[in-house]
This record gives C-alpha cells, structure tokens and sequence, in this order.
C-alpha cells in the first residue's frame, strides 16, 4: 500500500465542528440549565402575578436554636419538603437524560445528594451556626470530600453529582435576583478588572512555564485555567491548541487543587481584614479561577456579613459582586482566548498541522450559554418589576418572587458545592510535576494579589458601595 | 474510530474534570481524544497518522 494511500485510509474527520447545531440546545448541559432556570423564573413571575407565590415549593429550614424547635418546624413543613425533591428529582432526571445520562443512575444518587444538602441547610440554619464557623458551602465542601475520599463511594452512585448542571442552574436563577441595571452599572469595571487580572495571569503561567521548558501547548492550557475560568477553560484551550492527550490531566490537577484551598483561605483571609461583602466578593471573583468553587468562597464570606462579625455589607453584595467579576468580567471571553491561541498555535507552534481551518465560530460554540440564561433573567425580572415603588418592592416583591427564586438558587448551589467535593478523588489526580506546578503557582499569586490590589486599593470604595 | 468525543468517556479519560467542569459543557464544543496521534482537538480536525510507514 503506497503511504499516500495509507494516510488517507487512517485519515479520520468528523463533519466540521460547527459546534452541533440545533442540537447543542438539547444536548448540552449550558442549554438545559437555561431552559430550567427560564422556566422557574417564568412560573415565578406568573404565580406572582396572579396574587400567589412558588414559595411553597421553594422551602428551606428557617432559623432555629434548640433541637424541638427545629423538629416541630421539619415536621410542619415535611409534605413541602417530599414535593420539593419529586419536583427536583423529574426536572433534572428529564434535563439529564436528554444529554445522556442514564435516569436510573440519576434517581439513587439524588436522594443521597438532596438529604446530605437537606442536613447542610439544617446546620446552616442553626443560630449558633456563624458562632462556630459554620458556613454552609464550605460544610458541604468538606463533607463531600470526606465521603468521597474515605467511603469508597461506588461508580453507581455517582450519577447525580453534576457539579457544573447545578451551579449553571444556580446562576441563571441568581440572574432573576440581580437587577439588569446593576449588571450595565457595574459591568464595565468588572470587565476592566477581570480583564487586567486574566491577561496578566495567562502571560505569567504561560512565560514561567516555557522559561521552565514546557511544551506551548501544555502551557496555554494551565495559563486558560488560572487566567479564564479553571478546568473549563482548560479543556477549551487543549483543544483549541490541540493539545497532547497528558495536558488536560495536568491542568485539571493543579486547578482543582489551588481552587479547592481558595474556597477555604480567601474567606477566612477575607475576614481578617475585615473586608466589606463587596470588595471580599470581588476579590474572591478575580483571584478564584472555576466558577462553582469561587460561588461557595464567596457566599460562605457573603454568610459572615453583619454585626456579629463586624463586616460590612450584605450576603447579595458578596455573591453579586463576585458573578459580575467572573461570569461577565472573565467566564464570556473563553471562546476569544480559544480562537486568538488556536491561530497562535496552528501558525507557530503546531505548522505541520491537524488539517483543519481555525474556526471563528468557536467563540460562538465554545461561549458559555448559561451567561445568556443569566441575563435574559435579570432583563425579565427588572422589567416587570419596573415602575414598582421601593416599599411596594420590599413588601410584595421581595417575599413573594425573588425570595424563593433566591432559595432555589441556594439549593441549587448546595448541590454544587456538595458535587465538588463528592467528585473530587485524591488519588485520581494526575501527577503534575515540579515544573507545571511552579508555573501554575506562579500564576496563583498573581491572581491572589492583584487581584486583591485591584478589587480592595483601586476599586474598594466602589465594591463596597454595590448595589447600596 | 481514532477520534473519541463521547462525554462520559472523556470525564473518564481525565479524572476530576467533573469536579469543577463538564463533559457536556459549551466550552467543550465538540473535541475529542483522537488515540492514534494521543492529542485532544476539535471534531473537525483531522485524527490521522503522521507516520504512513507504521500503517
């Protein structure tokens, strides 16, 4: 066989990628998170107007402080509590078996996933709680990685530990709460903000890693993760690059770990200084590189506001001012970084070529969609909820629509964060190496502090100041 | 097929990745492992040998 013959024979290409399609809509996680969070916010607004409230179904444990208080209130609200997983439990087993995910597998893992978050709401709920440090997210953080690093927890009860479902889920609900006139407010600074951050970040991983010998390609895909938006941004930029088949692992190792010590230091940090909501939210949003792991930091600190503690702001200041900095200041521009390093990488660094045009639709296919859920809720939201005045909005507004969209946004997030921990399997990391993990680390604390430079010396007054 | 772009198979292949992102994540777009070559690219590159003398 002559080799022309050969190459074509093995030559593999897939129809091109043009992400794919119409379909993208019922395939894709980003999609099915939209559609779902859509739809709450819609059946919100349409119980709203009709004189009446989801808040029935959007149930939580309301404080408590002795053990009968509390079981006389679970009691009470039981039947709220077995409709609300039933209702979880069809919407998410329809959204994810539409992109594949065997229902079965689904269904058993969820009831271990909704009572473990059921218990975190509990203690979360308890008045001596903020006493003892106990942050809801960070508890379900640490629970998860203890069950899944000490129980040996089995493959089939994996199914519903969808980390990403829920936090995109969670933010599309979070968008119906922050009203569109902030986003176009703030925006602007969180761009800027995010945007100095990220660049300067991805060149300092990218320079330390070739300074320490490392392929182009390995070092594009761990400067996306501490530049962009962690693992996601990773795997974007691998395959942007065309990266080797070892990259991903690596970068996935170093993210997941840096993120995972994040999620505890930049509160606790946060509150030594005594940062105000915002600006701790801010920070938490440029110096935390995946989205899910930075929305727990950032609502366990948003947890410690009030007098108690002495910080400054509200709990919606810290989440708020974290979504601006990193789903709209750095999580949007992933499909630009795609396109700019897969030009850069087709041009110099891998001529002798893939066979494929570099596509400039992929800032389109490779754009988070949940970003478009996100604000076409808060667009939603602050239209019909314009001309209201501020006391009519605290008093009928604020109980009856956007408190039980926030409690379903926290559910959601609990989830998440319970995810995080129940997926993250020690001894599965890749080893990274010396050298990656110098160059990533390099990029840490450049995050870490201009970031804090940024978010507490340039912009503090204005963070502090958010939504006030 | 060299070229594998399944979702489940691709959280398997890199460990953790459900950990703080998405086999079926928009940023994923549609790249796969393509194991001839042992690289991770987009569905319509190319997933061919280099090395005709192999084949």
């Amino acid at each position: 066989m002559g080799s022309g013959a050969s190459i074509s024979a093995t030559q593999e290409r897939a129809s091109p990628d043009r992400g794919s399609g119409w379909s993208e809509l019922w395939r894709k996680e980003d999609w099915w998170a939209v559609w779902v969070g859509l739809a709450t916010v819609l059946i919100a607004y349409a119980a709203f107007a009709q004189g009446t409230s989801i808040g029935w179904i959007a149930v939580a444990p309301a404080k408590w402080s002795s053990p009968d208080q509390l079981l006389a209130q679970l009691s009470a609200d039981a039947v709220r509590y077995v409709a609300q997983f039933v209702v979880f439990a069809a919407v998410f087993t329809a959204a994810l078996t539409a992109i594949g995910q065997r229902p079965s597998a689904f269904l058993g893992s969820f009831v271990l996933v909704y009572l473990v978050s059921l218990g975190i709401f509990v203690l979360g709920a308890w008045d001596k709680a903020q006493t003892y440090n106990l942050e809801p997210p960070l508890i379900a953080l640490f629970l998860g990685l203890l069950i899944a690093n000490t129980t040996g927890i089995p493959a089939s009860l994996s199914g519903a530990f969808r980390v990403e479902f829920y936090i995109k889920l969670g933010i599309v609900l979070l968008g119906a709460t922050l009203p569109f006139t902030l986003i176009l407010w703030a925006g602007p600074v969180a761009i800027l903000q995010a945007s100095i951050v990220s660049i300067l970040t991805f060149l300092v991983i990218f320079f330390v890693a070739r300074k320490l010998g490392l392929d182009h390609r390995l070092a594009a895909t761990l400067g996306a993760g501490g530049a962009v938006c962690g693992v996601s941004a990773s795997i974007a930029i691998a395959g942007a690059v065309r990266a080797r088949k070892e990259d991903p692992p690596i970068a996935i190792t170093l993210v997941v770990l840096w993120a995972i010590v994040l999620i505890f230091l930049l509160p606790l940090v946060a509150r030594a200084l005594g940062l105000p909501a915002g600006v701790g939210g801010a920070w938490i949003g440029t110096s935390e590189f995946a989205d899910a792991a930075g929305f727990a930091a950032a609502q366990a600190y948003g947890g410690l506001a009030g007098p108690e503690t002495g910080i400054a702001g509200t709990a919606d200041q810290a989440v708020w001012a974290y979504t601006l900095i990193k789903v709209v200041g750095r999580d949007v521009w992933i499909g630009i970084w795609a396109l700019v390093l897969s030009l850069i990488s087709v041009t110099y660094w891998e001529r002798s070529g893939t066979g494929g045009p570099v596509e400039v639709g992929q800032i389109w296919w490779r754009f988070p969609k949940f970003v478009v859920g996100f604000l076409l809720a808060s667009i939603l939201v602050t239209v019909v909820t314009r001309g209201i005045s501020f006391a009519d909005y605290n008093a009928q507004v604020k109980p009856t629509l956007i408190a039980p969209i926030t409690s379903l946004r926290i559910w959601a997030f609990t989830f998440s964060f319970l995810s995080i921990g129940l997926t993250t399997r020690f001894r599965d990391f890749a080893p990274a190496g010396g050298r990656p993990a110098i160059a990533f680390t390099a990029g840490v604390v450049v995050n870490l502090v201009v970031g804090f430079v940024l978010s507490v010396l340039v912009f503090g007054s204005y963070w502090a100041a958010l939504a006030k | 097929m060299h070229f594998d772009n399944d979702p489940h198979r691709l959280e398997r292949a890199f460990p953790n990745l459900s950990a703080m992102s998405s086999g079926f994540a928009s940023v994923k777009s549609r790249d796969g492992l393509c194991s001839l070559r042992a690289i991770y690219l987009p569905a319509g590159e190319s997933c061919c040998s280099h090395h005709a003398a192999d084949i």
